[in-house]
């Protein structure tokens, strides 16, 4: 509810009819819960620039740990002040309570008038829904005459706590300046960050760009001193109009490298909307991992890190499912032979031996030809089809049987594989497919080329 | 012998030229190819050209001669590359002898990209042979990759399907490689040197090794009477 809401007493509970009879012009939308949630989320993220631990709270709240980050904005009241003066240039309206524990500063900002909590007995007036117990136990407490948290401070706590349950006694403890248990920021707040906020936004790409080498160059600086590479980075670029632009990299080795790193965020740079301007630039290393100091007289160092900068700047580019490195998979059949991963992942270890004379070049999918064999489970004397052509020499064939105790292949056949030269010289990888007597006929296929 | 001589050429060359030449043994590609080729086997760092029905095997040749150095084998083909001729398989590169270890493979979107990863890949230190399946290249694009190998060291080949064109190329040597019929397993290639920068054009007959990729001169054909076996005669031999 906005002010504008609350001048004509419009509010949750209202009947349709009520709400047009006291505002005719009001335009009516229905709730789109997942739609606000994630809003929330996203606006929460906006919040990093206060605290780096921000959480959804509720479905209209949000909570900051603003432990040890008061001081940046000149102290407690200087953060509300500047926490409000951001949402009111967003547009939006907010009341920010700040207090010891998460309980009190959210009775404080949602049953009371907001800013800074004065002390635990100023919660006393606040009725028992403050405590955010289950309705069942607050209508009890209702019944009773206990209607403000002042009333059950009154009562002796053990006697409470026999009578309404752990939870409530458990809450009063917290009001007393018990420990609440932690609660689980949105994002992970990192031990390096750098960040960089100006006065006047910034809206040109060259001007993003000077700053993320900036950005680069402290992170890396960081990361030195604590004998740290970067695997994950996570550039945030916070607009002014309140979106957060997140660009996350990774490395295909640890990397403190300032112009590399920034090397791999300048081709995200590229194509991104900077809107009406960015005003504040956070640049994370979200994975790190111990990378001790290196001698570049190395040359085995040298050249791997000169092929995980090389993979690096190709996967940032192309992406990372483009840059593929193959590994060795335990099959029998071809097609399942390799699998290709993103280079930047350590491939898993595997074995290549054992392998008979393959082709050099497996084709996708396999090319469906027309097969003319001497005898039906002879080798081709001509292929005809997209590939075409007498066969000049053939050997085989080699059985490749179905891997029958996977699903997908429940239903194939048994394959015969020739290798083929043909006349104009060109050698393929053939197969057939099924055996002659069965409902079927057998399908000629071409899988691969020997040249 | 050949190697220091070559070294002390190319020192020279280093001398003459630019400051920040590299000086490197050429690929050496055996007694049947290497005289064809100033300084005794392909340049390198260099750019050269393969063209023709067979150039993949004559392409995995060199790159078996060149791998001597240690670094990364880029293959960077475009998406309509891998659906025509299908990827470089890691079975077969083992079988001959090849680490697929070593393979880094790049599938581009499209040609352009293709182009973009193949001189980012040269420009690399980590990259010791670097092959491009790309149907066109302009003087341009090729002088570009030239200069992207002078600066990280490797070699270039830029393997071109599709017909042979009479398009210049800044690529220090220019093949067009057919495949012969054969009598036995081991392939049998024609290749043709149609332009290589300070020698002549020259044709030769190679039969490439079929477990070590080696190129050896091919012996000149038998009398056509002793014609390719059939199929079933091979089955047989073959069992």
């Amino acid at each position: 509810m906005n002010a504008a809401a609350e001048a004509l007493r419009l509010g949750p509970g209202l009947l349709l009819t009520d709400a047009r009879a006291a505002c005719p012009t009001l335009l009516i939308r229905p709730a789109e819960p997942e739609a606000d949630a994630r809003a929330l989320e996203s606006l929460a993220l906006w919040c990093t620039r206060w605290s780096p631990k921000v959480a959804v709270d509720g479905p209209d709240g949000l909570v900051l740990d603003v432990l040890g980050c008061a001081h940046l904005w000149g102290g407690e009241e200087g953060l509300l002040a500047a926490v409000a003066e951001a949402f009111a240039k967003l547009g939006l309206e907010q009341r920010a309570a700040l207090g010891d524990r998460r309980l009190a500063a959210r009775a404080w900002a949602r049953f009371g008038p907001g800013g800074i909590l004065p002390d635990r007995r100023a919660l006393d007036p606040f009725p028992v829904e403050a405590l955010e117990l289950d309705g069942e136990t607050s209508a009890s407490l209702r019944r009773l005459g206990l209607r403000t948290i002042g009333d059950l401070r009154r009562l002796p706590r053990a006697a409470l706590a026999r009578r309404f349950g752990l939870a409530l006694a458990l809450r009063l403890a917290v009001l007393d300046g018990a420990e609440e248990p932690p609660f689980v920021p949105l994002v992970e707040p990192t031990r390096f960050s750098a960040r960089i906020a100006w006065a006047e936004p910034i809206a040109t790409h060259a001007g993003i760009e000077a700053v993320c080498s900036r950005l680069a160059r402290d992170l890396c600086r960081m990361l030195e001193r604590a004998g740290q590479g970067a695997r994950r980075l996570v550039l945030g670029l916070h607009r002014v109009d309140g979106v957060v632009a997140r660009l996350e990299i990774r490395t295909a080795r640890p990397s403190r490298d300032p112009a590399h790193l920034f090397r791999l965020f300048r081709h995200r740079l590229d194509g991104l909307e900077l809107g009406f301007g960015v005003e504040l630039a956070i640049l994370e290393a979200v994975e790190t991992v111990e990378l001790p100091a290196e001698q570049p007289e190395l040359t085995v160092a040298v050249d791997a890190r000169a092929a995980a900068v090389l993979i690096d700047r190709l996967s940032a580019r192309l992406g990372a499912e483009r840059v593929l490195r193959p590994e060795p998979v335990a099959s029998h059949v071809p097609e399942r032979r390799v699998r290709w991963c993103p280079a930047g992942v350590e491939p898993r270890a595997g074995s290549w031996a054992g392998s008979p004379l393959r082709p050099l070049r497996l084709l996708e999918r396999p090319l469906p030809v027309r097969a003319l064999a001497l005898v039906p489970d002879g080798p081709p004397l001509k292929l005809d089809g997209p590939i075409a052509g007498r066969v000049i020499a053939a050997s085989g064939p080699e059985r490749i049987l179905p891997e029958w105790w996977r699903a997908m292949d429940a239903a194939a056949r048994p394959r015969d594989f020739f290798r083929v030269r043909l006349e104009d010289g060109r050698e393929l990888w053939c197969a057939r497919e099924g055996l002659w007597g069965e409902p079927d006929p057998p399908v000629w296929r071409v899988l691969g080329s020997f040249s | 012998m050949h190697d220091r001589l070559a070294v002390l050429r190319a020192r020279i060359r280093a001398l003459e030229g630019r400051p920040g030449d590299r000086v490197l043994p050429p690929v050496r590609l055996g007694p049947a190819v290497d005289p064809l080729l100033p300084g005794d086997g392909l340049c390198r760092p260099a750019l050269h050209e393969l063209a023709g029905p067979a150039a993949t095997l004559f392409a995995l040749a060199i790159a078996k001669a060149a791998l001597d150095r240690p670094g990364l084998f880029v293959w960077c083909l475009d998406e309509a590359g891998a659906h025509a001729r299908g990827l470089p398989w890691p079975p077969g590169l083992a079988a001959r002898g090849l680490d697929p270890s070593r393979l880094l493979l790049v599938r581009a979107p499209d040609a352009r990209a293709t182009a973009w990863a193949m001189e980012e890949a040269l420009s690399s230190p980590a990259a010791a042979v670097v092959v491009g399946e790309l149907a066109r290249a302009d003087l341009g694009l090729g002088r570009r990759l030239q200069l992207a190998s002078e600066r990280g060291g490797g070699l270039g080949l830029l393997l071109r399907p599709g017909p042979r064109d009479g398009e210049p190329s800044a690529a220090r040597s220019r093949w067009w490689v057919t495949p012969l019929p054969s009598t036995d397993r081991s392939s049998r290639l024609r290749l043709e040197l149609w332009r290589v920068k300070g020698g002549a054009e020259a044709v030769v007959e190679v039969v490439v090794d079929e477990r070590t990729l080696a190129l050896a001169a091919a012996p000149p054909l038998a009398d056509p009477a002793a014609r390719p076996p059939r199929p079933a005669d091979r089955l047989a031999a073959a069992g």
